[in-house]
């Protein structure tokens, strides 16, 4: 580490989304004052965008929060030292804990996942807290995903990845990866993958209802009706099934229920399935038979898939069609990871692992737990529901939820309900302007970056680190250190050193590593010695993975040394087969027709004779932006970027122009954007960006707010409309109507 | 595949502000900018991110493996125009600069200023949208348009095949719909006003009319029925309220437009478009009719100097290329070496292309000038000097596009070899002692000369309204005595008939839809009395 005299420059793995792209910083002082794509990054190799060049905006924007703010009897906020800051939590959050550990919830955002001080000490404050109440955005864009790959191969992350470097044909169905860089795949890059999947003679299909970047570069765009690609890969599958052609010579021996899975398919009739998909049946069969015939072929399903009504339906039909043409865990197909920090699937079992699914229920609605999570559709009701149990004050940690779940009027009803709220958050945005207490976090530069979570979507083994360039200055607590803290007031031992916590972390990280390595906890403490906090750990995960030095005895093996000593990563090449030891399903083996999934066949086959809604609207990618939270730091030119979109057919029956002011209205309530027309929509659909509508009083956000654009999930039911097995709510789908309005200021 | 910009920029460099990689040039605060006939990316910067072209008003950024026009020319003149002005800065080095009503954010109880503008084009509306998106002072801002329609050269001067360029109307729509923003329409200052009764209850004004006017050959037959000015023609076709009525000879086989910028280019190929394709653009309805009856088969551009010299930008001459039906040739030959600008190369390959039997022609033709118009009671054909010889081109329609020049405005210095009011920066200034007119500010042609793409008013707009602010901190700018709501008062009773901004919106939302229901972007309304029609039925 260096000082803050030295000139300073360095390595950065960018933070901001899953494509974990290779960074090179400089520094003057403590202000990024460059960043640069790193070309010799071994997964990266030269890629950034817009969002990860701008992390010197990011990090100089001076509306950030530095120090932490407490809130005054007049309502608004003073800065405040963490002493008093902590004095206030500590005399108000212990009764909400102590009573009933459930009226306190905790709020992780998106950006929580994507550095170590959340991934390792997050778990320790919701043990302190002792609260089942824990929501995160994954319960919105990915249960249906994790949900299917839990039931086919045993563990919510541990999900299969699509080989794109070595495919002959990608089929990727709601996700628009040339602008949003990917997701539940990590693969920097996108537009030179794809690229170099057409250069080798590979095809690219993308199934999305609007003709996206990725669409344009697609050799065959299936341009479907929103909510209905479990339809069509129920289509594809019919044809395999009825045309023979399936590869079950190619299809892994533990996999169970193929020939039940073929006859299921065989039941539609792909006629009427690309009726409700609103396509031709040709294209259907045109995908099935390209994708079977390929040499090797995958399917990739994101966001669009998970945010509708068929999600675990949809992404449980990617994997059946991917395994039925023989193309799991082969070159090319779908593959897994091997993290180099390990995780549940590397952690070998000695007894078959609980379904991390529908283990409780929320309180109000009785909706099903996932991965330890309520569903987010709980979390306005739980707190303005009253009785036992009811939610009365609230943790946040790097979360909008006021702009990032749906129903954002209820949303911010329920905030406003609470008795304590706690946010550590860089902003003083719609969600922290009803906390308490907000604690910021410091630094990016300050911190160690290695992706444990995201390792587990890489599509090539590598191990990256990226050390800090920075030590904490005067004023600022690392954010491990505040979880810690805020964990010591929760659990009664306010003043307990953080050190003497994060050894106690650290021990029983120890023992699991030693026990993974078999050895003696005292040789895994004593090979990290001189390290503390999120590096301790890192390094006890690293040495103790599948890649590990095994504290000494693979001399040669990975540390957290050896990633200091290679800032560009070591790469452990591409992806090998996984078979069978990845899974961790009760048995063993994959079931192919997992039985909570297929008894939601039923509800799928009678939508085929649904009348298709007037329009529904759908959420547009932007490059610049991530959810709710780049706004500020990289502001929209003009309302017109959240325009809403519409087909020149749709406007013109609806008497509308461009430029228009329209109201767009739900079941819930009402937004008005500028309108424009776009002939990338298919018939039926509109498109707007979420994240938006930066409106109200109290924000310290003063550029977005003076572009504040339109408030996508206001729009969107957290009530009655959900996904059937995991109560994630339809984002991509919700039917509107659109009409002129008057009003001159969306 | 690096982005490229394409035909249409506006130059209005939206796109500089969102690059992160600063691969977008020349941007406002360089030398190049002010003379550059667009903006580039550089092919070995971009990262391909698309973050220009989410954000560009008027669609001209494309990847580079679009399928749009002449793409593989533009990945060409992009790449080029780096090769000529190497960058020196290292990569990632750039800190994008925030738009200025988003640096100017955060300041407690700003200052009130009210600012009349007259003009309704684009350095009218990027003035008002410099006011009125800051927010260091509380801005309210007066439009006044003389015709009962917007948009000053964006409706009546972009050509009508060039939708996509006038697509940047959207941008100044969300202006006029800012809070503080009022439109008078159909109230001319001067006649309906005077100066000093919108000085009365406003800080300043902003002269941002344009240019009315425009240079003439100084040759003999130039005012003989036939010989006209391209702007009139322009202001016909784009169905100008003053200029519907006008009549222009399409009965012979042959027009000369005399000059050869992008005006010049313009009104060459109207004269030679298929009526079919002109009947899916904006094209004014009584253009349409006569030109559905014209006869011309062939318009020859004159320019002055060499191929070398041409006035149009690369953009339009490489547009004018691929037009069905249409050759463009060149008259005597053009050289232009490997490393000759795109502009020559281009010349170059037109005048090696051989005339199609059928099509109708634009012949361009260099280092010729013109002498004399000739004919008896009307325009027969025009007499020129080509390399020391005389020529004679038989034709029955003269047009001159040589150049817009301003008008003067009464009461305000005039500088009569620039064709523009006397200003420094935007601030009106006495000729002689360069002191300040109190109060008066111009932007746009009027200010700076009939130069510049639409989107150069942005910056000329900004600059005025920088010297505007300078002297309201410095307390130079007396305070108004009246208030706004008098001033519409006033308004009304001198022009029962003026419309206001919701009329403007009515009427501009009428022609869109008569548009779409006929297949074209818009079918506009040229009769002041129409308009008042449509504007009334829509506010009852």
């Amino acid at each position: 580490m260096k000082t803050d005299t030295e000139p300073k420059a360095g390595h950065r793995i960018c933070p901001l989304c899953e494509s974990t792209c290779g960074l090179l910083v400089e520094l003057e002082g403590r202000d990024i004052v460059r960043v640069a794509p790193n070309p010799d990054d071994v997964m990266s190799a030269g890629h950034s965008c817009a969002k990860g060049l701008g992390l010197g905006r990011i990090e100089g924007d001076p509306d950030r929060i530095r120090t932490p703010l407490l809130r005054t009897a007049g309502g608004g906020f003073r800065e405040a030292t963490w002493d008093e800051a902590f004095a206030e939590i500590e005399s108000r959050l212990p009764e909400f804990v102590t009573g009933d550990p459930g009226s306190c919830a905790i709020y992780h955002g998106n950006p929580a996942a994507h550095h170590l001080d959340a991934t390792f000490y997050l778990g320790e404050l919701i043990g302190a807290v002792g609260t089942r109440n824990i929501y995160s955005p994954a319960s919105v864009d990915t249960w249906p995903k994790n949900l299917a790959h839990m039931l086919l191969y045993g563990t919510g992350l541990g999900m299969s990845l699509p080989d794109l470097d070595r495919t002959d044909y990608l089929l990727i169905l709601g996700s628009n990866p040339m602008v949003s860089n990917g997701s539940t795949v990590t693969a920097p890059g996108m537009h030179h993958r794809l690229q170099a999947l057409r250069e080798r003679g590979g095809t690219l299909v993308v199934v999305d209802p609007v003709r996206t970047r990725t669409a344009e570069v697609a050799d065959l765009h299936v341009p479907i009706r929103p909510g209905t690609d479990a339809l069509f890969l129920l289509g594809v599958l019919a044809v395999i099934a009825s045309e023979g052609l399936a590869r079950p010579e190619l299809v892994p021996a533990m996999v169970d229920g193929l020939d039940d899975a073929l006859a299921m398919a065989a039941e539609f009739d792909p006629d009427a399935v690309a009726a409700a998909c609103g396509v031709d049946t040709e294209l259907i069969r045109t995908v099935a038979r390209g994708f079977a015939a390929a040499p090797a072929a995958v399917a990739h399903s994101r966001i669009g898939t998970c945010m509708q009504e068929f999600g675990t339906l949809a992404n449980w039909l990617v994997e059946v069609l991917t395994i039925v043409t023989g193309n799991l865990d082969r070159p090319g197909g779908a593959m897994f990871a091997l993290p180099p920090a390990g995780g549940q699937n590397t952690w070998p079992v000695t007894r078959p692992p609980a379904l991390t699914f529908d283990r409780w229920r929320s309180r109000v609605r009785g909706l099903p737990e996932a991965m330890g999570e309520l569903p987010a559709v709980c979390f306005a009701e739980e707190i303005l529901t009253p009785g036992p149990g009811r939610t009365r004050a609230l943790i946040t940690l790097a979360g909008n939820p006021a702009r990032s779940l749906p129903n954002s009027g209820a949303i911010e009803d329920a905030l406003g309900a609470l008795e304590f709220m706690v946010s550590v958050d860089c902003y003083l945005n719609e969600t922290t302007r009803q906390a308490d207490v907000i604690l910021p976090p410091p630094p990016v530069t300050t911190r160690g970056h290695h992706d444990v979570t995201l390792a587990h979507f890489q599509i090539r083994n590598v191990a990256r680190y990226t050390p800090p360039l920075l030590d904490l200055a005067d004023g600022e607590l690392a954010e491990w250190q505040i979880l810690l803290r805020l964990a010591g007031i929760a659990k009664g031992t306010p003043d307990r050193p953080v050190e003497e916590m994060d050894d106690e972390v650290a021990a029983v990280a120890a023992r699991r590593a030693a026990r993974l390595v078999g050895c003696e906890p005292e040789r895994a403490l004593r090979s990290t010695v001189g390290r503390h906090g999120p590096q301790r750990l890192l390094d006890l995960r690293l040495r103790s993975g599948p890649y590990g030095d095994r504290f000494g005895r693979d001399p040669d093996g990975l540390t957290l040394a050896l990633l200091e000593d290679n800032p560009d990563g070591i790469d452990y090449g591409p992806l090998l087969p996984r078979l069978p030891e990845v899974l961790r399903t009760p048995d063993g083996r994959i079931d192919l027709m997992p039985e909570m999934i297929a008894a939601d066949l039923p509800r799928l086959r009678a939508s085929i004779a649904r009348p298709a809604p007037d329009l529904l609207l759908i959420n547009r990618r932007q490059r610049r932006g991530m959810n709710s939270w780049l706004h500020n730091a990289l502001p929209q030119t003009d309302g017109g970027q959240c325009a809403l979109l519409i087909g020149p057919h749709d406007a013109a029956e609806r008497g509308l122009v461009g430029g228009d002011r329209v109201a767009v209205t739900s079941r819930v309530t009402t937004v008005t954007a500028e309108l424009r027309i776009d002939d990338a929509l298919r018939p039926g659909v509109v498109s707007m960006p979420h994240g938006w509508g930066h409106d109200g009083p109290g924000l310290r956000t003063s550029r977005s707010a003076s572009v504040p654009g339109s408030n996508y999930n206001a729009l969107v039911d957290d009530t009655t409309d959900l996904e059937a097995l995991t109560a994630s709510p339809i984002f991509n789908g919700v039917p509107v109507t659109v009409t002129r309005t008057s009003e001159e200021h969306p | 595949m690096a982005y490229v910009v394409t035909q249409n920029c506006c130059n209005d460099a939206t796109c500089v502000a969102v690059c992160p990689v600063d691969c977008i040039h020349p941007t406002p605060a360089e030398r190049e900018y002010k003379r550059t006939e667009m903006l580039y990316i550089d092919p070995a910067a971009c990262i391909d991110c698309g973050a220009c072209s989410d954000v560009c008003p008027v669609d001209a950024i494309v990847p580079g493996d679009a399928a749009a026009p002449d793409i593989d020319r533009y990945r060409d003149i992009n790449a080029e125009y780096f090769q000529r002005n190497p960058r020196t800065a290292a990569p990632g080095a750039h800190v994008q600069p925030l738009p200025l009503a988003l640096a100017t954010a955060g300041v407690a109880d700003p200052p009130a200023l009210r600012v009349a503008i007259v003009g309704s084009g684009p350095s009218a509306f990027y003035a008002a949208e410099e006011l009125l998106a800051r927010r260091d002072i509380a801005a309210e801002v007066t439009m006044f348009e003389r015709l009962p329609v917007a948009g000053g050269l964006v409706r009546f001067g972009v050509a009508p095949d060039h939708w996509h360029t006038k697509t940047v109307d959207r941008v100044f729509d969300r202006t006029a719909r800012r809070d503080g923003f009022t439109f008078h329409l159909g109230v001319e200052v001067g006649r309906d006003v005077t100066i000093d009764e919108v000085l009365a209850h406003h800080h300043a004004v902003i002269h941002a009319s344009g240019a009315a006017g425009d240079r003439r050959l100084g040759i003999p037959g130039e005012d003989l029925p036939g010989s006209h000015a391209a702007r009139e023609f322009v202001a016909w076709y784009n169905g100008h309220p003053d200029h519907a009525d006008r009549t222009f000879d399409l009965t012979a086989s042959r027009a000369v437009v005399v000059g050869n910028g992008n005006v010049a280019l313009d009104v060459a190929r109207i004269l030679v478009s298929d009526v079919e394709t002109l009947r899916r653009t904006d094209i004014a309805d009584h253009a349409l009719d006569a030109l559905a009856g014209s006869r011309i088969e062939e318009v020859v551009v004159l320019g002055r100097r060499g191929p070398e010299h041409a006035a149009c930008t690369t953009p339009e001459l490489l547009a004018l290329g691929s037009l069905p039906g249409i050759d463009v040739l060149v008259d005597g030959p053009v050289t232009a070496g490997p490393d000759a600008p795109a502009k020559l190369k281009i010349l170059d390959e037109y005048s090696r292309r051989e005339a199609t039997p059928g099509n109708k022609r634009i012949v361009l033709r260099f280092g010729t000038a013109p002498r004399e118009v000739m004919g008896d009671g009307r325009t027969a054909a025009l007499t020129v000097t080509d390399t020391g010889t005389v020529d004679r081109i038989e034709c029955g329609l003269v047009l001159r596009a040589v150049g817009y020049r301003g008008l003067p405005i009464a009461g305000l210095p005039f500088d009569e070899t620039a064709g523009t009011v006397a200003n420094a920066a935007g601030r009106v200034v006495e000729p002689g002692t360069g002191h300040p007119v109190a109060g008066q500010y111009v932007a746009g042609w009027i200010k700076r000369g009939a130069t510049g793409v639409i989107g150069t008013n942005r910056y000329c707009a900004a600059e005025t309204v920088e010297a505007l602010l300078d002297d309201h901190h410095a307390g130079l700018l007396a305070a108004r005595t009246a208030a706004a709501a008098d001033l519409t008062a006033l308004v009304r009773a001198r022009r029962p008939d003026a419309l206001g901004g919701a009329d403007w919106r009515a009427i501009d939302r009428f022609e869109r839809e008569r548009g779409r229901e006929a297949g074209r972007p818009r079918i506009k309304i040229v009769d002041a009395g129409d308009a008042a029609v449509v504007a009334g039925a829509a506010s009852r």
